[in-house]
């Protein structure tokens, strides 16, 4: 039995995800990563709506400070990335369903302790964008200033990250974000 | 290139998702279906905390009015999933982040208009037991779940009806959680 490029075909009683083509379990992984990252923006409009855009930035700050600890942990578990170096921590942002998943961009090792890594495309960013939802926006990127070093700190305590580069952008031609990611030896 | 069964080794700058094994993409996907299903659990803890169950409870029934379309679009394009019968039904729910990627499930097509499924393993189930947090189950089995698995039935055809078979609570470890009868009905 040939496997499944798509699930147009009849239904399998007892089909298993591994019955599908890479291609096809790459799309469901892209699928469920917006799922994921689209709940929360659900959630966040609906409190934005009935109590205010601080209350919304409020709670969706908490709950990201909540959320952070099981994406790092689930998708280093998934593939195995357990090291401790820049190498690893930029393995893991490319597989990760909270950004590298649905978002285009480019990372860079310049040596074991340093690398940059640059979103050129961020669909979150183009959505914030396209509805003049500057708040909403500022408050995304902020979780991420805090977010992405805390998430280094989970591979190794002296790693740390800083933007380059952050939203507004002035052109669509720019980049979403930049930022470098240096282990700091300590003397 | 060699598939990566993981990525434990060296570190690719170009690496794309359909590089991994296939085994690989399915821990992946498992992880994203629980890093979706627990951030909605996160966000009704924190709704609780700050303005009670109710409201909590409320707001997370009006999330999943929009929320289950959106899974049912998304996931139905992923997997090109067209039809308007039961099979079109099950082949959406065993491939779904938020439900059949990591939930234990049987089905049973009786015919096209006519099938059962049957939940044998609900791992939100197994922490509403463990913490004993029988609210929360309650609104989760029969205020959320009773009237999404409906709009899925709808999306695929408007006449087919979903009808809770069983749910819990259960009397024993060994009982299933849940079970559903999906049908068409037809017009009179």
């Amino acid at each position: 039995m040939g496997e499944l490029k798509d699930y147009s075909g009849p239904l399998r009683p007892n089909v298993k995800l591994t019955d599908f083509s890479s291609e096809a379990l790459a799309r469901l992984v892209v699928a469920a990563a917006k799922l994921y990252v689209g709940l929360d923006g659900l959630w966040y409009n609906l409190i934005k709506e009935r109590f205010g855009e601080q209350m919304a930035c409020e709670l969706d700050r908490e709950l990201w400070r909540r959320a952070e600890p099981f994406e790092v942990n689930r998708t280093r578990e998934a593939l195995n990335i357990m090291g401790s170096d820049v190498a690893s921590f930029l393995k893991f942002c490319q597989c990760d369903p909270g950004s590298g998943v649905f978002m285009d961009m480019d990372v860079e090792l310049s040596d074991e302790d340093h690398g940059i890594m640059t979103i050129k495309r961020c669909n979150s960013l183009e959505y914030f964008e396209r509805h003049g939802e500057t708040v909403l926006q500022k408050n995304a990127c902020d979780i991420d200033v805090w977010g992405f070093p805390k998430a280094a700190s989970r591979f190794n305590p002296d790693m740390k990250v800083t933007p380059l580069k952050l939203p507004p952008r002035k052109s669509k031609d720019e980049v979403a974000c930049q930022w470098e990611v240096k282990i700091e030896k300590k003397t | 290139m060699k598939e990566l069964e993981e990525y434990s080794g060296k570190f690719d700058p170009y690496v794309k998702l359909h590089d991994f094994s296939k085994d690989a993409l399915v821990k992946l996907l498992t992880a994203a279906g629980k890093l979706y299903m627990g951030l909605d659990g996160l966000w009704v803890a924190a709704m609780r905390k700050k303005f009670g169950d109710r409201t909590a409870f409320d707001y997370d029934k009006e999330i999943w009015q929009t929320g289950t379309l959106i899974e049912l679009r998304r996931v139905t394009e992923a997997l090109n999933i067209k039809g308007n019968d039961g099979a079109a039904v099950f082949k959406f729910l065993q491939v779904d982040p938020g439900f059949g990627v990591w939930f234990d499930l049987e089905f049973d097509l009786k015919n096209e208009n006519h099938g059962i499924m049957t939940v044998t393993r609900c791992n939100p189930l197994l922490m509403f037991e463990r913490n004993q947090d029988n609210d929360l189950q309650k609104v989760v089995c029969e205020e959320i779940e009773v009237p999404m698995f409906q709009v899925v039935a709808e999306y695929f055809n408007p006449d087919m009806k979903a009808t809770a078979l069983k749910l819990p609570p259960r009397s024993s470890d060994g009982d299933i959680p849940c079970q559903w009868e999906f049908k068409v009905e037809a017009k009179t």
